[in-house]
């Protein structure tokens, strides 16, 4: 009877009920909010849904030594966790967005780029900020990059500068990704008058097929010269946009947008949310990178919107300043929600196509960005 | 080591004014490059000479001709969807109602196709902020 009892008492102590503290409770609620936003809010799905069945995954409170941790050697998760660790996701999620990205719209209306550059501001505004709280400037680094909403970018220069810090920093960038309809349209109607939302855009020029097949090229060839660092994005980016507009690897352009970028999204998704272990996670500097990163996603939002404003006061055809909301690459909700800001005031304006321009130079922004600070870390 | 004397130890300043001129050389260049390629393609097209641009009155007209001509061949498919939607929605309906409903039903490209319904006037304002079905 006695070795009955202690078996029995020897499996409850391996349990998740008697492993389990505060911290993996905090986590596991944290993660059914994602999955709750995901599904029932619709925002961002396919990203918040696997993040936050990876945060419940990874706040499974686990007897230590038998390998099934994130952290510990050997585990299954451990061996997916290396695609983030390395840096080697982000470039591939990059191959899916660019096969499955028109870029006619900077094309047609190259001024637009501006926006995405000026977006970027809040990078490098906290990066400062992060400096100022005491991170250490490659830490600092990677939080200024979540100012640029872009979820795989932040996590490749958190691979390469602060590995400790890609949970809380990758947590950070697709919340705030996800919550781009909360929070950008208050600081879009607060920087913006009733006037300036209600301008109305010109038809685009009509763009020709060779110009989408140059401009992988060149884009590729620029940006990389100048920024070197950015080469395992903006090439796999530019790559993935050239087998998409050459028309003869269609093959190919569909596999990058279908197959490689969804099974890429579910392993990074999965193994982020995992490696939000609670007693790993919740520290104080997470919290500091939550703040700094809501800081940084407001700033790049207003830089956007001032500069389009700025720019309306050298252009003679104006452009609706709500566009500059849309430089932070999160693509496509940031001009959703252009057009959505826009439509509320005017609801026969239609901004949507005009603000895909600065959204995915924001893309290419912050990648230029994040190698930027990567090479100046090194 | 906190605060401005953080910032001032790690070159911070620096580094934020030179990676902003750096992102903004990166996508000016860009967008100046981007600008030269109509000229560009003349070039790599050949001497085909361009065709005078017609008058903003014809392109007007041309572009009219255009949607009319685009609305008439998809009509019937158009309007059978998006009346379906509108019936299930109820008039006078909202716009962007109208793009989520048709964009969770998977119909192609709503806003481009509510924009040409609305060209078109198939869809109306009511003059209150919401909208008509007058397909005849």
């Amino acid at each position: 009877m006695d070795d009955i009892l202690k078996l029995f008492a020897d499996f409850w102590s391996n349990t998740g009920f008697a492993l389990a503290d505060y911290r993996y409770i905090i986590m596991i609620a944290v993660g059914l909010v994602f999955i709750y936003l995901g599904i029932a809010k619709h925002y961002e799905p396919l990203l918040l849904v696997p993040i936050g069945f990876g945060i419940l995954m990874g706040n499974i409170p686990v007897f230590k030594g038998l390998g099934l941790a994130i952290y510990e050697d050997n585990s299954v998760l451990y061996y997916l966790y290396w695609g983030v660790k390395s840096g080697v996701y982000p470039p591939l999620i990059f191959l899916g967005i660019g096969a499955m990205t028109d870029f006619s719209t900077i094309l047609a209306r190259p001024a637009l780029m501006l926006l995405g550059a000026a977006a970027q501001m809040g990078v490098f505004l906290t990066f400062l900020g992060a400096l100022f709280l005491g991170f250490p400037p490659n830490e600092a680094a990677s939080i200024g990059i979540i100012g640029g909403a872009d979820g795989p970018t932040a996590i490749f220069l958190s691979a390469k500068l602060a590995p400790a810090l890609i949970g809380p920093i990758a947590i950070a960038a697709y919340s705030y990704m996800a919550l781009v309809p909360v929070i950008q349209p208050p600081i879009m109607r607060l920087l913006t008058s009733r006037e300036e939302r209600l301008i109305k855009m010109d038809e685009p020029r009509e763009v020709k097929k060779l110009e989408k097949i140059i401009f992988p090229i060149i884009g590729f060839l620029l940006c990389c010269f100048l920024a070197p660092a950015a080469l395992p994005l903006l090439g796999m980016l530019f790559f993935g946009n050239l087998l998409k507009e050459c028309v003869v690897a269609e093959r190919l352009a569909q596999t990058a947008r279908t197959a490689v970028i969804d099974s890429v999204t579910i392993l990074l998704g999965i193994t982020v949310g995992a490696s939000t272990q609670g007693d790993v996670f919740l520290t104080p500097s997470s919290i500091g990178i939550f703040v700094l990163g809501a800081v940084s996603f407001g700033i790049a939002t207003a830089s956007g919107l001032i500069f389009a404003k700025i720019m309306n006061l050298f252009l003679k055809i104006k452009i609706n300043p709500l566009l500059g909301a849309a430089g932070v690459s999160a693509v496509p909700d940031s001009a959703r929600v252009v057009q959505m800001v826009g439509q509320e005031e005017d609801p026969t304006n239609f901004l949507l196509m005009h603000a895909m321009a600065p959204n995915v130079s924001g893309v290419i922004g912050s990648a230029i960005a994040a190698g930027v600070l990567w090479s100046f870390m090194n | 080591m906190y605060g401005l004397e953080a910032i001032s130890q790690n070159n911070g300043w620096a580094i934020s004014i030179v990676g902003v001129f750096i992102v903004f050389t990166g996508l000016l260049s860009l967008s100046l490059i981007i600008r030269l390629f109509p000229k560009l393609i003349e070039i790599i097209e050949g001497d085909k000479k361009t065709e005078p641009s017609p008058s903003k009155e014809l392109k007007k007209e041309i572009e009219e001709q255009k949607i009319s001509l685009e609305i008439d061949k998809n009509i019937k498919e158009v309007v059978r969807q998006y009346r379906y939607l509108i019936s299930w929605m109820g008039e006078p309906f909202s716009l962007p109602r109208l793009v989520d409903l048709a964009d969770k039903r998977g119909l192609v490209r709503p806003y481009s196709t509510i924009n040409k319904l609305i060209q078109a006037k198939v869809i109306q304002p009511d003059g209150k902020g919401l909208f008509l079905w007058h397909a005849n």
